[in-house]
C-alpha cells in the first residue's frame, strides 16, 4: 500500500515523492508496481512490442535483461553503471539522453530507478516468476536461433589456384579473358571470352593445360567463329556451355554434340536450325537448352526432346 | 585467377573450418561427369552460381502481411486476400498475380529480422549488414562484389543504382571506383555521356591530353595519395565509358515495344529493362529502387498500387532472364528495410515492424518453389528459421562465391566483413 502511494505521488512531483521515497525507504522497491508503470509512461513508446529503438525492449524481464543493441542497460546493484538509469539522468540537451522524445523521468522516478538497481534489480515474484516464464514464450531474437551460427561450419572453399593452374590462368588473362573459380572452388574454372582481346585467344589450344578443370565455357557476346570450337570434345569436365549472341551455326553444334558432359547450353539469338539440333541427339546428359531467337521449328525441338528424355527447351 | 583473394588472404589466413556434408542437404546437381571424378566427393552439393545481382529494393518497408506472408482469417489481414501459386500449397497475395505464377523460380523467405525501425537506418543496415555509425561508412554488397571479383566489363561501371537519388549501398569506406553509377531515369539513360556535338575526337582527345598534362606533376607528387587517384581514376572512368560501344546497353528504346509494356510503363518497370540489359553487358550488380511502401495510411489500396508495379516488372524480369538463359547466372533479390504491423492503425494503416518481414530471392543458383521460415499466427515475430539481415546479405555473397569468412580492413585499420558476421543460408540453394 505505501509503494503504491509512494508512487502515485512519484508521478505527481518530484519533491513530494522524494519525501515519500525517503520516508518509506525501508521496504525495497517493488519492479512491478513502482519501476514497471515508470518504463510503461516514459518509455515504452519507442521500447515494447510497437517499436525497438536500439533493438531495446522494456516490457518484460526479460527483454530488460537482454539489453540493446550495445549490450547490457542494467547492472544489478550499480544504477551508475547502468545505462536504463544514468542515461535519464543527462542533461536533456544530450545526444543520448533518455527518453529522446516525450517527457523526462522527475528526479523522483529517477531516484526510484536508481534505488532499484542498487537494490539488486529484483523482478519481484509476479513478474519475476510468472512474466518471466511469459517472455519466454514469446520468441526473443536471441532465442529463435537462425539455423547458421559460427558452430556450423560452411563448405570448404578454395579461391587460390593451384600453382600450375595459376600460370597458365595469368596467360589466358592477358589476352582479355576471364578465368572464374566455380562453386567456391578454384579446382573448377569457368572461362569467359566476351572480353577477348584478339581472335588468337579463342583457341582452344590454350586451354588444354587446364583441361581437367574447365567446367564452364562462356561465349556470350563474343566474337567466335564456327572454326573455333573444333576440338571442343576434349573438355570432358564442361557441363555449361554459353554461345548466345554469338555468329555460330549449325557447324558450331558438330564440336559441341561431342561434349557428353553437357548440362547446359545457350543458343539464345544464334542462327541455328533444326540441322543443327539434329547433332545434338546424343547429349543424353542435356537438362536445359535455350533457343529462343534461333531458326529452329516446333518440329526440329520436338525431335530433339524425344531423343533427349528430361531436356527442358526455353524458347 | 583473382589476385585481390591472393592479398586478402595476405591479411586473414582464418581458413574455413571442416565441413559436414550432412548438414546440408541440397539436390545434388554436380555435373554428372564432375561427379564420377575422384575429388567430387569434396564438393557440396549446393550450388551457388550467381555472376550478377539485381537487386529490387522496395523503399518505405513493404508490408509482408500483404505480398508474400498472408494471415488469412486472422483480425489482422484486413482487405487483403491470397491465391494459389504455380506451386501446390503455397499462396501468395492477390496482388501479386503474375509473380504467382513464377513462384516455381522463387525463394520466399518469411523470416527475416532486423533490429533497426527507422528508414535510413534499416535501409543502411539492409545494404551493408552493419548499423549506422556516425564515425565510417560500411559498403555495399554490390561495391564489395566488385571489390573482390573485379569489373568484368571493362568499359561500363561495376554497380549501377536505378531510380532513387538515395542509393541505400554505397563503396563506403572501399575506393572510390566501387561507388555506385546512379541513374535518375531509366528512359533518360545516362546524362552527359557523350562529347559535345561541336567538339571534334581530336579535339577532345588534344583536351583530355592537356588536362592530364598540367596534371601530371601534381599527380606525380601524390601518386601514393588514395584520394587523389580516386579522382583521376573517376576520369579515365568517365573517358572510357563515352568512347565505349558498351554504352548501347542504357537505350532501353532498342527493346521491343510489346516487351516494354510488358515490364510496365513507369520508372521502375523500365529500371527493370534497363537491369536486365546491363547485366547482359556484365554490369555485376543492378538495384532498381520502387519507392511509396511506407503505409501509415491508407495501406491496403497503396499496397495494391505498388504491388501492381512490382509484379508487372519482376514477373517479366524473371520471365526475360529465363528465356535468355541467365537466370542461373543472375541473382534477383527482392529486398526492404522491414516488414509491418499486424495491428491495423486508425488510419487504415500498418506501422513500422522490423522484427518479422519478407524478402524474396531467385535465380543464381537458388532452389525455386520454397518458403523458408515461418512468423506466428500475427505475423509480428519469427518463429522458425530466422534469417537475420547479414544473414541475408551472406546468402546474396555466397550465391557470388564471395567469402564471407574474409575479412577486410578499412583505411582506419578496422576489420569488416561482406555481411558482417552474417552465415548464408544454404538451405536455399540447390
Amino acid at each position: 500500500m505505501t509503494r503504491v502511494f509512494s508512487r502515485v505521488l512519484g508521478l505527481c512531483g518530484g519533491s513530494v515523492l522524494f519525501l515519500a521515497s525517503t520516508g518509506y525507504g525501508d521496504a525495497p522497491v517493488d519492479f512491478q508496481t513502482e519501476v514497471f508503470p515508470i518504463f510503461e509512461a516514459r518509455c515504452f513508446k519507442c521500447h515494447s512490442d510497437e517499436k525497438q529503438k536500439g533493438d531495446l525492449r522494456l516490457d518484460s524481464p526479460a527483454w530488460i535483461l537482454r539489453g540493446s543493441e550495445n549490450g547490457k542497460v542494467l547492472t544489478a546493484g550499480d544504477a551508475d553503471d547502468s545505462p536504463l538509469y544514468y542515461l535519464t539522468t543527462f542533461d536533456p540537451d544530450d545526444p543520448d539522453y533518455m527518453p529522446s522524445k516525450g517527457k523526462g523521468l522527475t528526479k523522483a522516478e529517477q531516484q526510484l530507478l536508481k534505488r532499484w538497481i542498487d537494490e539488486g534489480a529484483h523482478f519481484g515474484e509476479d513478474m519475476g516468476g510468472g512474466m518471466m516464464a511469459m517472455a519466454g514464450a514469446v520468441p526473443s531474437p536471441s532465442g529463435v536461433g537462425s539455423k547458421y551460427t559460427d558452430d556450423l561450419p560452411l563448405p570448404p572453399a578454395t579461391y587460390e589456384m593451384p600453382e600450375t593452374m595459376a600460370a597458365v590462368v595469368e596467360k589466358l588473362e592477358a589476352m582479355g579473358l576471364a578465368v572464374d573459380t566455380v562453386n567456391h572452388d578454384a579446382n573448377y574454372v569457368e572461362v569467359s571470352y566476351t572480353y577477348a582481346v584478339k581472335q588468337k585467344a579463342y583457341s582452344l589450344s590454350l586451354l588444354e593445360p587446364v583441361a581437367g578443370a574447365v567446367v564452364k565455357l562462356n561465349f556470350a557476346r563474343s566474337k567466335v567463329e564456327d572454326g573455333q570450337l573444333a576440338g571442343l570434345g576434349k573438355f570432358k569436365q564442361v557441363s555449361h556451355l554459353d554461345l548466345r549472341n554469338t555468329s555460330v551455326t549449325d557447324a558450331a553444334l558438330e564440336a559441341v554434340g561431342e561434349l557428353e558432359g553437357l548440362e547446359y547450353l545457350n543458343l539464345f539469338g544464334t542462327s541455328v536450325t533444326d540441322a543443327g539440333l539434329a547433332k545434338l541427339h546424343r547429349l543424353k546428359g542435356l537438362r536445359r537448352i535455350y533457343l529462343h531467337g534461333t531458326k529452329a521449328t516446333p518440329q526440329g525441338i520436338a525431335r530433339l526432346e524425344r531423343a533427349i528424355p528430361g531436356l527442358k527447351v526455353v524458347r | 585467377m583473382k589476385p585481390f583473394l591472393t592479398k586478402l588472404s595476405d591479411m586473414d589466413r582464418r581458413d574455413f573450418l571442416a565441413y559436414s556434408a550432412k548438414a546440408f542437404l541440397g539436390v545434388g546437381l554436380m555435373p554428372s561427369v564432375v561427379r564420377t571424378t575422384a575429388f567430387a566427393a569434396d564438393l557440396p552439393e549446393s550450388r551457388p552460381t550467381a555472376k550478377n545481382v539485381i537487386y529490387l529494393y522496395m523503399a518505405g518497408g513493404m508490408s509482408h502481411l500483404d505480398t508474400f506472408d498472408l494471415k488469412q482469417g486472422t483480425e489482422f489481414q484486413g482487405a487483403t486476400r491470397s491465391i494459389k501459386t504455380n506451386v501446390p500449397g503455397v499462396r501468395m497475395s492477390a496482388y501479386l498475380p503474375g509473380l504467382a505464377q513464377q513462384m516455381d523460380k522463387l525463394a520466399v523467405i518469411n523470416s527475416m529480422f532486423s533490429n533497426q525501425g527507422a528508414h535510413e537506418e534499416g535501409r543502411y543496415f539492409m545494404h551493408s549488414s552493419y548499423t549506422k555509425r556516425g564515425t565510417i561508412q560500411h559498403p555495399g554488397i554490390g561495391s564489395w562484389l566488385v571489390k573482390f571479383d573485379g569489373n568484368r566489363n571493362p568499359n561500363l561501371p561495376g554497380v549501377v543504382h536505378i531510380g532513387s537519388p538515395n542509393p541505400g549501398g554505397s563503396n563506403g569506406f572501399l575506393e572510390q571506383r566501387y561507388a555506385p553509377l546512379v541513374v535518375g531515369n531509366p528512359e533518360a539513360g545516362l546524362q552527359n555521356s557523350s562529347r559535345r556535338q561541336n567538339m571534334s575526337e581530336e579535339e577532345f582527345r588534344d583536351m583530355v591530353s592537356l588536362t592530364n598534362a598540367f596534371d601530371a606533376e601534381f599527380h606525380g607528387r601524390y601518386k601514393q595519395q588514395k584520394k587523389v587517384e580516386a579522382y583521376s581514376e573517376m576520369y579515365d572512368d568517365a573517358l572510357k565509358l563515352m568512347r565505349s560501344r558498351d554504352l548501347a546497353a542504357f537505350e532501353i528504346d532498342k527493346e521491343p515495344k510489346h516487351l516494354r509494356d510488358s515490364y510496365g510503363a513507369n520508372p521502375f518497370g523500365q529500371g527493370c529493362l534497363l537491369a536486365r540489359r546491363l547485366v547482359e553487358h556484365d554490369v555485376r550488380f543492378v538495384e532498381v529502387t520502387l519507392g511509396n511502401w511506407d503505409t501509415h495510411t491508407n495501406n491496403f489500396e497503396r499496397v495494391e498500387e505498388n504491388a501492381a508495379v512490382l509484379d508487372k516488372a519482376m514477373s517479366t524480369l524473371l520471365a526475360d532472364l529465363e528465356l535468355r538463359g541467365m537466370l542461373e547466372e543472375t541473382m534477383v533479390v527482392l529486398a526492404t528495410e522491414f516488414g509491418r504491423t499486424p495491428k491495423i492503425n486508425e488510419n487504415d494503416g500498418r506501422d513500422h515492424s522490423p522484427t518479422a518481414f519478407s524478402c524474396v530471392l531467385a535465380g543464381g543458383g537458388i532452389r525455386g518453389g520454397q518458403v523458408y521460415g515461418k512468423t506466428d499466427t500475427s505475423g509480428k515475430n519469427v518463429i522458425e528459421n530466422r534469417v537475420n539481415v547479414p544473414d541475408f546479405n551472406a546468402t546474396i555473397a555466397y550465391a557470388l562465391g564471395l567469402p564471407t569468412e574474409k575479412t577486410v580492413y578499412s583505411p582506419t585499420g578496422r576489420p569488416f566483413r561482406v555481411a558482417d558476421k552474417g552465415r548464408p543460408v544454404l538451405d536455399l540453394f540447390g
